[in-house]
């Protein structure tokens, strides 16, 4: 179908990173004991009414400035009225007309390095629902409510991208964003970002929009790229066919790698919006407006040139964007000691990785930034080398530690004394007479043995730049004293 | 003496409890004795909370008379809509027979803070959708003044119990006329407050734009004191208004000379039954006699407030009632097959007639290509009664209108034409649909003996200058007889 075209859409579904739920002060932890953080709002008993979390508008309104969207001063709340055994109320609080952004958009970066603008439909709040586990031993559907009121953003773009590649690569920007503007923590293996895909296909230039397929609830990049993909491969055999295409809900199924039909368009619920009476109109103040515009941080673009002049590298660099924390802690770091390079290759190579396995923002970390620093400034005097870094750090970073105390204590401070190194040199070439002679006599690979030699004699604590060159010199000097 | 208790108006009970002429203990056996002496004939209780209310009673008399409590050792009833912890919240329905809540209802929490005590909760129609507490799943209560007829509705246990003297004061709800419309018929006085006056946190939902929570009694003042100790802002219900409560115990009656009256030509010149004709008119002469003003004036849009009403409601109380789903709480029924017919057995079963008509009414008026023809225009036709509500209380200092156009009616008459029993209702759903504060009280009896009664109606959150209106003219007007002592039996046959 070369002269067809896909047209997608993405309705974004990302949790607030709120300490409790949109309606209620239960906790929004993830993994407790099922049913274990509800009360009478959350679990839909008779007479519970809910109350606003000022924190989830401030995270909504914040997520719209970012994008550039309009935030209404007024946006009102609407029931969506279905039956799901995980939706206590019978409906979900969510929002209809006005929502509390409309507009805005987000650019990505397409293959010939141009840039394209993702343009957005609007940005509204609403509850997260429960979840339904079915239990094969006991032939039975469980609830847990612990999710149900956990407040969302769904944010809707314009029908603008084209492939799955420009799918991805927007998810995966407005991810990114909204992490770094601590909209949300974005972990969508639980469930934190995911997305519903839009998709259609048209003639080229043409204008109109086909027929579209609704695919629910996607929470992996890698499954957005597939299903989009299998979608595309779907339609454009129907339309090859002259079969019709009809308009459906699909689910994806990431095991067989193919959509499948859940409900077609007459099937449809009917959710019966209206005013929400429960809840006042949601107010946000043009100071509130103007508070947390002042409080948004640099955008991506921003922050990227400014580590690319800072001397990391630009490729890399996107590491401290990607999680909440990380560049904040660069910058925290690079405050107390200016050598980025060095400070990126530490972060990169040992804090992040053990703060991302511990779910943790490296701002919490124990081993705070002014300790990365210190040890940064450690390695550039010399005095930690690489390979006692890579050992200790485990031990820093779970006891912040102060790094130059604890290198003392280990014995395991970098020897660069140019004496001590000699002393070490002397005792290689004396034990290995013959690669010294044979280096004397032009077999410059060798001297990498001999270096290795002296390293291992010093378990790794002098300073391998200096080795080389006492070695050398020392075998080289030797050589001059003889003849 | 014991034998009077049950006859005190909340106010002398609660003086003669701080002058310790009698004990609390005293006042709710008393109470408990008149509640099982008339209960076979009037079924105007769900619950009776006996042993609780006497162990209450008898902490209080040992720990002495707080006056600086609003209603001290003051025994009170709760519709069945309030959640109250340690006794079931049935709303009346079959659903929620076994109901055990959770947690407390914002009001319950204040009247227990009040020092008031909860002696029973009162029957309604199922989930306070009806106008004669016919639909309750338990039962119909009997009017007291009449066995033979309906105590009005939906509070009708709460008026049934407090004409009788099963308890000096009550609260119910009133989304349409549910509190004031029981009150006229059972012949006591009852106040809906503006909506936003009394927090609903903790009160099972029928129309949660209209519904509001209010107190019913046998005098004004006993319903000023009762709204002192519930009304006020409350951060667990966002709709309830921020503004401090006024002073509601400490009135002082208006001048019958100082006041006008607009009287809605819309209401004055229905169709009215003519034992109900008889009693209004002499209401008026009395009115005139003591200098009152009365202004007839026109608020066309009222003719809608029906049909604004009922599709407002119902939708609001489609959704309110979608939870009742047999999924986590309440009746869930016994065989079904998969989970859609498991929500139908369950939703057939637990919930009775009227409140299915009213869920299947909300349903549709809210569907894909009716809400604009139905739930968005009746929304901007409330907006207009509103408006005019507002602009005719610009040129009077109340609205005064009947309660009820017709007495308490046999029961079973309008079992089988539910829009004619709707369209009585028209004399009281403007006041839900405007928001204002609204106070129903007897202005007489018909040669048929049933007690006819007539209702102020005032400006949104003044509710001190209602009640203080409502002193003058139960002054004026004839006091309906004492049947806090009679025997009631019921008819034979």
């Amino acid at each position: 179908m070369e002269n067809m075209e896909p047209v997608i859409g993405l309705e974004i579904h990302a949790q607030l990173k709120t300490k409790t739920k949109l309606f209620c002060s239960c906790p929004t932890e993830f993994g407790a004991p099922p049913n274990t953080n509800i009360c009478e709002i959350c679990t839909g008993q008779p007479g519970a009414l809910p109350r606003m979390n000022a924190r989830a508008l401030e995270l909504a309104a914040k997520a719209g400035l970012a994008l550039g969207s309009r935030v209404n001063e007024f946006s009102l709340f609407s029931r969506k009225n279905y039956f799901y055994p995980d939706l206590p109320n019978g409906f979900q609080t969510s929002q209809l007309d006005p929502p509390i952004c409309e507009g805005g958009s987000l650019a990505i970066a397409l293959e010939d390095g141009s840039r394209k603008t993702i343009r957005l439909n609007r940005i509204h709040l609403e509850d997260d629902a429960g979840k339904c586990l079915h239990d094969a031993r006991l032939g039975a559907t469980l609830v847990d409510l612990n999710r149900a009121g956990t407040p969302l953003i769904e944010i809707v773009t314009e029908p603008d991208l084209n492939s799955s590649k420009e799918a991805v690569d927007f998810l995966k920007s407005l991810h990114s964003l909204l992490v770094r503007l601590e909209v949300t923590d974005g972990r969508m293996e639980e469930g934190e970002f995911r997305c519903d895909v839009n998709i259609s296909l048209r003639p080229k230039g043409s204008d109109k929009l086909g027929v579209r397929g609704e695919i629910k609830n996607l929470n992996s990049f890698r499954f957005v790229g597939q299903a989009v993909e299998y979608e595309i491969r779907r339609q454009s055999a129907l339309y090859r066919d002259n079969l019709p295409v009809r308009q459906e809900t699909l689910h994806f199924d990431s095991v067989k790698g193919e959509t499948r039909s859940l409900r077609s368009k007459e099937e449809a619920h009917d959710y019966r919006y209206f005013p929400q009476p429960d809840l006042p109109p949601v107010y946000v103040s043009p100071e509130l407006v103007e508070r947390l515009r002042e409080s948004l941080p640099e955008s991506r673009e921003d922050a990227l040139s400014r580590l690319s002049a800072l001397g990391v590298y630009e490729g890399r660099a996107e590491l401290l964007l990607d999680r909440p924390g990380a560049l904040a802690y660069f910058d925290k770091a690079y405050g107390v000691y200016p050598d980025a390079s060095r400070i990126f290759s530490l972060m990169e190579e040992h804090l992040l990785p053990l703060c991302w396995r511990d779910s943790r923002d490296p701002l919490s970390a124990p081993f705070g930034p002014e300790k990365l620093a210190t040890l940064a400034r450690l390695m550039e005097e010399g005095l930690a080398g690489r390979r006692s870094v890579k050992e200790l750090f485990p031990e820093m970073y779970q006891t912040g530690s102060d790094p130059e105390a604890l290198l003392k204590a280990k014995g395991l401070e970098q020897i660069s004394d140019d004496e001590a190194i000699l002393a070490i040199a002397r005792e290689v070439v004396k034990s290995h007479p013959e690669e010294a002679a044979k280096y004397r006599a032009g077999q410059d690979k060798i001297l990498s043995f001999l270096v290795g030699k002296l390293m291992k004699l010093s378990r790794g604590r002098a300073d391998p730049k200096k080795a080389s060159g006492i070695i050398r010199d020392l075998i080289l000097h030797d050589e001059a004293e003889k003849s | 003496m014991d034998k009077a208790l049950c006859s005190l108006s909340l106010e002398e009970a609660r003086k003669g409890l701080l002058r310790r002429d009698f004990t609390a203990f005293e006042l709710v056996e008393s109470l408990l004795r008149r509640i099982r002496e008339t209960e076979p004939a009037l079924n105007a209780c769900l619950a009776v909370f006996e042993d609780e209310s006497l162990k209450q009673a008898r902490a209080m008399d040992e720990s002495g008379p707080d006056p600086s409590k609003a209603l001290w050792a003051v025994p009170v009833t709760l519709k069945d809509v309030y959640n109250l912890q340690g006794a079931p919240a049935t709303a009346g329905s079959r659903m929620l027979k076994d109901y055990l809540p959770s947690y407390e209802a914002t009001v319950v929490k204040r009247l227990r803070e009040a020092g008031a005590i909860l002696i029973a909760k009162t029957n309604l129609d199922e989930f306070a959708m009806g106008s004669s507490t016919e639909f309750s799943a338990y039962g119909p209560t009997r009017n007291p003044r009449n066995l033979a007829v309906v105590p009005g509705g939906s509070s009708g246990g709460a008026a049934a119990g407090v004409a009788a003297g099963q308890a000096p004061g009550a609260f119910g709800t009133d989304t349409g006329g549910s509190i004031r419309q029981p009150a006229a018929l059972c012949g006591c006085v009852g106040l809906k407050p503006s909506y936003g006056r009394v927090s609903r946190y903790g009160i099972i939902a029928y129309g949660s734009s209209l519904d509001q929570a209010g107190p019913l009694a046998r005098t004004v003042s006993d319903c000023g004191r009762l709204l002192s100790a519930v009304a006020g802002p409350d951060g667990l219900d966002s709709t309830c208004s921020r503004r401090p409560p006024e002073d509601y115990v400490n009135l002082k009656e208006k001048a019958p000379g100082s006041l006008t009256l607009a009287l809605p030509r819309e209401l004055w010149e229905a169709s009215f039954h003519p034992a109900v004709k008889e009693t209004l008119d002499g209401a008026l002469e009395l009115l005139k006699a003591a200098g009152v003003g009365l202004k007839t004036v026109s608020m066309p849009a009222l003719r809608y407030s029906v049909a604004v009403y009922y599709i407002l409601a119902a939708a609001e109380a489609s959704t309110n009632l979608a939870r009742y789903d047999g999924a986590r709480y309440g009746y869930r029924a016994e065989k079904y097959g998969d989970l859609s017919d498991m929500y139908k057995k369950s939703r057939t079963g637990g919930l009775g007639r009227e409140v299915r008509r009213r869920i299947l009414l909300g349903t549709f008026v809210l569907s894909s290509g009716y809400y604009d023809a139905y739930y968005k225009k009746a929304a901007q036709a409330r907006r207009l009664i509103r408006d005019e509500y507002l602009k005719t209380l610009e040129e009077a200092d109340f609205i005064l209108a009947p309660v009820s156009s017709i007495p308490a009616w046999p029961f079973g008459s309008f079992t089988e034409d539910p829009l004619t029993q709707y369209q009585l209702d028209i004399m009281t759903l403007p006041l839900n649909l405007a928001g204002g504060p609204g106070l129903s009280l007897p202005c007489g009896e018909g040669s048929d003996g049933l007690p006819v009664g007539v209702q102020l109606m005032g400006e949104p959150f003044k509710e001190r200058s209602l009640l203080e209106a409502g002193l003058a003219l139960e002054r004026m007007f004839p006091k309906p007889p004492d049947i806090t002592r009679s025997p009631l039996t019921l008819p034979r046959g």
